[in-house]
């Protein structure tokens, strides 16, 4: 059973009070470098591998495993209080998550993602112990037609998420699609719709579209709606989420 | 009718991106499918989307009135100059000023909305680039 022996092995790296120091720290790190709009989980890991050179190879690794996941769910908390995602996989965090915030519950929203997180991360990573070498498997079997299979399911997952008017969320997947077609394109390397313009030949990166589309759009309707304390939150308590709501 | 003319910009959108869609000049080793074929489904989903929402619009939605709408336009105009003088005169004080009129704006009294603008500002450019070391537009000052 060599994979036990490396679990033992692994975990075992873990104990003493430097590995749980240094994990503290990391944590506590990832979530504000996540909760930074701007700064993507891996740019945080890169920014800090620097103080990693006068560690150990196992307290570096603990270190920066630590950054990037809760760097992971940092990223919920900006998009939980003020509508705009830390990192771009809590996009969809924003449109459960701000609501609350709004009717004064952020408390309520920010301990869902964070129990959601926790879930989540421990699942994934009991699936990658146990189904590491499966899923390497699998993943080398998956081909193109897989691959543009998943995206148009996740695309139509995006399109249902627009409520209500299944033609407007159409449009707007689909113009998130039309900007991402400018620059280079992947496979052949013909440049489209850069017009000539340096500029646009790496196309738009996604913090800056997210960081435009989220966040303005917030500036923007505030604006709409005249006044910035109209807006404010009535109460900016509610209590963590018990466990029968979990 | 919003929801019509909003359909008509989307069905004019889609047409205008197939057009140049075609005038890519695909090279000498393009594949079966080659640059033009992605966008092009993007260019004709778009237009039927478009078409649908044209001929069945939603109802009427409430528009700002013309005070707010000139409100949201300023701010617009606010945002394209930011980008524009960022370069020019740097990070430190195009996001002050960009900060301070934008709250100002949104109902902060003039000499708060400066304070605020100001801490916002210098507070980014402490931690992205003292503590982080990143790089942020400099201006003609070295900030």
């Amino acid at each position: 059973m060599e994979i036990l022996d490396s679990l033992a092995y692994g975990f075992g790296t873990l104990l003493g009070w430097q590995p749980i120091l240094i994990i503290i720290a990391g944590v506590v790190v990832g979530i504000i470098v996540g909760a930074m709009p701007g700064l993507s989980p891996s740019t945080g890991v890169a920014l800090l591998v620097p103080f990693s050179y006068t560690m150990s190879p196992a307290l570096a690794v603990i270190l920066l495993v630590s950054i990037y996941i809760s760097s992971n769910y940092g990223g919920s908390i900006t998009a939980v209080l003020i509508n705009t995602p830390g990192t771009p996989a809590a996009a969809a965090t924003a449109i459960d998550g701000f609501p609350l915030t709004l009717k004064g519950q952020a408390g309520k929203g920010l301990g869902m993602s964070l129990i959601a997180s926790t879930i989540g991360g421990v699942f994934g990573t009991i699936i990658l112990i146990a189904f590491a070498v499966p899923l390497a498997r699998l993943a080398i079997g998956f081909h193109p037609a897989d691959y543009f299979a998943l995206a148009i399911f996740g695309l139509t997952t995006v399109g249902s998420l627009g409520g209500g008017n299944v033609a407007k969320a159409m449009v707007a997947v689909l113009v998130g699609l039309l900007i991402n077609t400018v620059g280079l394109d992947p496979i052949s390397g013909v440049s489209r719709f850069t017009f000539g313009a340096d500029a646009l030949y790496d196309g738009f990166s996604l913090i800056p579209a997210l960081i435009g589309l989220f966040a303005l759009s917030v500036v923007f309707t505030a604006f709409e709606k005249g006044k910035l304390s109209k807006r404010q939150v009535s109460a900016a308590g509610g209590k963590f989420p018990t466990w029968a709501e979990s | 009718m919003s929801d019509r003319i909003f359909g008509a910009v989307g069905l004019l959108i889609a047409i205008v991106y197939a057009w140049a869609t075609l005038q890519i000049e695909e090279s000498f080793l393009s594949d079966a499918v080659g640059p033009k074929t992605f966008p092009l489904g993007i260019a004709v989903i778009l237009g039927l989307a478009s078409i649908a929402i044209a001929l069945k619009p939603d109802s009427e939605p409430e528009w700002p009135s013309l005070g707010r709408l000139a409100e949201i336009l300023a701010a617009v105009v606010v945002m394209v100059l930011y980008a524009e003088f960022l370069p020019v005169v740097g990070f430190l004080i195009a996001t002050a000023f960009a900060t301070t009129y934008l709250t100002w704006r949104l109902d902060t009294p003039p000499l708060q909305a400066v304070l605020i603008g100001t801490l916002t500002s210098g507070g980014i450019y402490v931690v992205f680039k003292l503590i982080l070391g990143l790089s942020l537009a400099s201006g003609p000052f070295g900030f």
